[in-house]
């Protein structure tokens, strides 16, 4: 007890302290730079996103201890994201969806001849709206996970289960698009050995099954080897990319001027956005744009390469990217797809966040947190320097690049247990994925479900144990009685906007196309 | 181009019916194995100390309202018209799955070296000799890596 109230005792800034003294070691120093190196290498591969990419490198991490491992991660969520705006400035194609709106004014830019302030503002946007963004964090997280040492089982079960079926309700256009998905992971968590009785559960007399699906072939045949084999099938040729030195990254005089607001506006609105779940900081990357159309100095220029529509969007994704981790850190939540990847590779090191991290491990919280802080530096300074190397990664054709992922996909999925029936799954899973985007069923409740059903079921057992089999026990604490009214106004609200708005849209259209009355 | 051309939604969504269809009765069937297996294997419990079987039953329940869900909304449902080349698909699956259950009979090297010889043939679209002499290479580079660096003995 004295050791949780020392830890809960330490202010932000002490913790933050705590942590950079545990993060600046040499060791860790490289573990980050060794994750934004990698992280932007797989940016930079056109159509993988943070989600693929973050799934295809988990397995690089296997070797390192928790704290190095996730240090390694939380680097390439980082690099990742920088790898996918290069792509969007020189190429026109975005890497991950929240880089879609920097081809907006990034691609233009490029077009003038101006990539390379482009991707100087990027750099610098993204630094300091992802420090600042890290700052903040230090403030928040502990407080949240402070407050919620105090749940039982029926907020957890309140928390888990309201938090899966509000973000497959968001994620799935459809009810069954998401729902359906989320039953099918829910399945997927069953499997195996049960936590709580030691009882083996639906192997079928597979001896690997007892040990549960692997999560890693869930997280990289799903999201790794389905997109892969979207990719591969729909051959893209390898764009013609110029060239660029790191001089020419140096922005102008007016291009500070016209971007240094953008970077605080776009911060703000991504860190305030990255708390929610969903795709949050897509979101947060559109509203920022729409917010600079409006306020930038450079408004007028806007679809013609405006730095401030570029500088905001950039900044909005860094910092929603590093709020969004609070969830995650303090609750065991994963609001969005990449999370659930960063979650995989937390309980692949046998981390379960949530509440009692920053108790138990707290040199890992405030470790993880600070290595933020340095994983942002590294990129800037990666960014700044590995330009030209950047550039030369764009024109390695696909048909080498491609193989080598797969290949990476198969060592990473069988190193995981050293089995080849993970291997078996990863594959099957990934034909399912496939035709689960084709069909718009979504594939992130597929994952969702199966990290957080175990969590869901413990404490759905746990509370009915200590409530004596009273089942109105999750639906009479005030604090579960909230969770479920903010999941029934997010999962009902939004549908009924949606109709209200469809309502709105063809009453207009067809007020639009009814001729006027004659008038006498 | 014609007024109606341009207030028309530039669509190129085709019905999903028969996939969801699909999705819905696989839901049910797995819905229904859940349950069969669980009513008749795992200890149920009580309400105050519920056993291992206790939750799946509760998973089968949703899985199966989910799916006729699934079903009900297949009226409804469409998806991108994106032609799959199947030829294609077929010898991409086939290497990635063939890949999978190969690799601890032939080893990694063989495996990588021809799933991802096969791979680049059919994104480049032709045979050339670079091709394999490139696998090659990113082959021993991968195992190099796991084995000496990450220290993880691959087959």
């Amino acid at each position: 007890m004295n050791l949780l109230n020392t830890v809960m005792a330490m202010g932000p800034m002490e913790g933050l302290l705590h942590g950079l003294s545990i993060a600046l070691s040499p060791e860790l120093l490289l573990a980050a730079l060794v994750g934004a190196l990698l992280g932007t290498i797989m940016g930079l591969v056109p159509g993988i996103g943070p989600v693929t990419g973050a799934a295809i490198l988990l397995p690089l991490t296997y070797v390192f201890d928790p704290l190095t491992g996730m240090i390694v991660i939380a680097g390439m969520f980082y690099g990742i994201m920088y790898g996918g705006s290069t792509t969007s400035v020189l190429l026109n194609m975005p890497g991950e969806a929240p880089s879609v709106v920097s081809s907006f004014e990034g691609y233009p830019l490029a077009k003038q001849g101006r990539a390379g302030p482009a991707l100087g503002v990027i750099a610098i946007a993204s630094f300091v709206a992802g420090t600042g963004g890290v700052i903040l964090m230090s403030f928040v997280a502990a407080p949240v996970a402070q407050a919620a040492v105090v749940f039982g089982s029926a907020e957890f079960f309140a928390l888990t289960l309201g938090g899966l079926i509000v973000l497959a309700r968001i994620m799935g256009g459809s009810l069954a698009g998401g729902l359906l998905p989320l039953a099918f992971g829910l399945f997927l968590g069953i499997l195996g050995e049960d936590a709580i009785s030691g009882a083996a559960r639906y192997t079928f007399g597979v001896r690997e099954v007892s040990q549960g699906v692997s999560i890693v072939a869930l997280a990289v045949g799903l999201f790794g080897l389905a997109e892969l084999l979207r990719i591969i099938i729909h051959r893209g040729d390898t764009p013609y990319v110029g060239s660029l030195r790191w001089r020419s990254l140096i922005p102008t005089r007016d291009d500070v001027r016209n971007s240094w607001g953008s970077w605080f506006r776009g911060g703000g609105i991504g860190f305030g956005m990255g708390l929610l779940p969903g795709p949050s900081i897509s979101l947060a990357t559109l509203l920022s744009y729409k917010v600079e159309s409006l306020f930038g100095r450079d408004r007028k220029k806007f679809g013609k390469g405006a730095i401030s529509g570029l500088a905001g969007p950039e900044a909005a994704n860094n910092a929603a990217a590093t709020s969004s981790m609070i969830p995650l850190l303090a609750l065991g939540l994963p609001f969005s797809a990449t999370l659930a990847v960063m979650l995989v590779a937390m309980q692949v090191h046998g981390i379960q966040p949530g509440p009692q991290l920053v108790s138990t491990n707290p040199d890992l919280f405030w470790g993880l947190i600070a290595s933020l802080l340095i994983g942002n530096i590294m990129l800037l300074v990666l960014n700044v320097n590995f330009i030209r190397l950047w550039v030369a990664m764009l024109r390695v054709p696909n048909w080498i690049l491609l193989p080598t992922v797969v290949a990476l996909c198969w060592a990473g999925i069988y190193a995981f247990r050293l089995s080849w029936f993970d291997l078996a799954v990863a594959a099957v899973l990934a034909i399912l994925g496939f035709f689960m985007i084709r069909y718009n069923f979504q594939i992130v409740p597929v994952l969702l479900g199966a990290l957080i059903g175990p969590l869901v079921e413990r404490h759905f057992r746990q509370g009915l144990t200590a409530a004596n089999g009273d089942l109105t026990y999750f639906f009479s604490q005030p604090i579960a009685v909230g969770i479920w009214i903010t999941v029934a106004v997010l999962v009902l609200g939004l549908p009924i906007m949606r109709w209200l708005m469809i309502r709105r849209e063809n009453s207009e259209s067809s007020a639009a196309t009814t001729p006027p009355a004659a008038t006498s | 181009m014609s007024q109606e051309s341009l207030d028309e939604p530039q669509t190129d969504q085709r019905p999903a019916t028969l996939p969801w269809i699909v999705a819905g009765l696989l839901g049910l069937s797995l819905a229904g194995l859940t349950a069969w297996v669980g009513w008749n294997n795992y200890d149920l419990g009580t309400l105050d100390r519920p056993g291992p079987g206790f939750f799946p039953l509760l998973v089968a329940g949703f899985l199966a309202l989910t799916s006729v869900i699934a079903l009900l909304e297949s009226r409804w449902a469409r998806f991108s018209d994106e032609t799959i080349p199947w030829r294609r698909f077929g010898i991409a699956v086939a290497i990635i799955l063939g890949g999978a259950l190969a690799l601890p009979y032939i080893g990694f090297l063989a495996v990588a070296f021809i799933g991802g010889t096969v791979l680049a043939v059919l994104i480049e679209g032709s045979f050339r000799w670079r091709i394999p002499i490139a696998m090659a290479v990113m082959t021993v580079a991968v195992w190099l890596i796991f084995e000496y660096v990450l220290e993880i003995n691959l087959p």
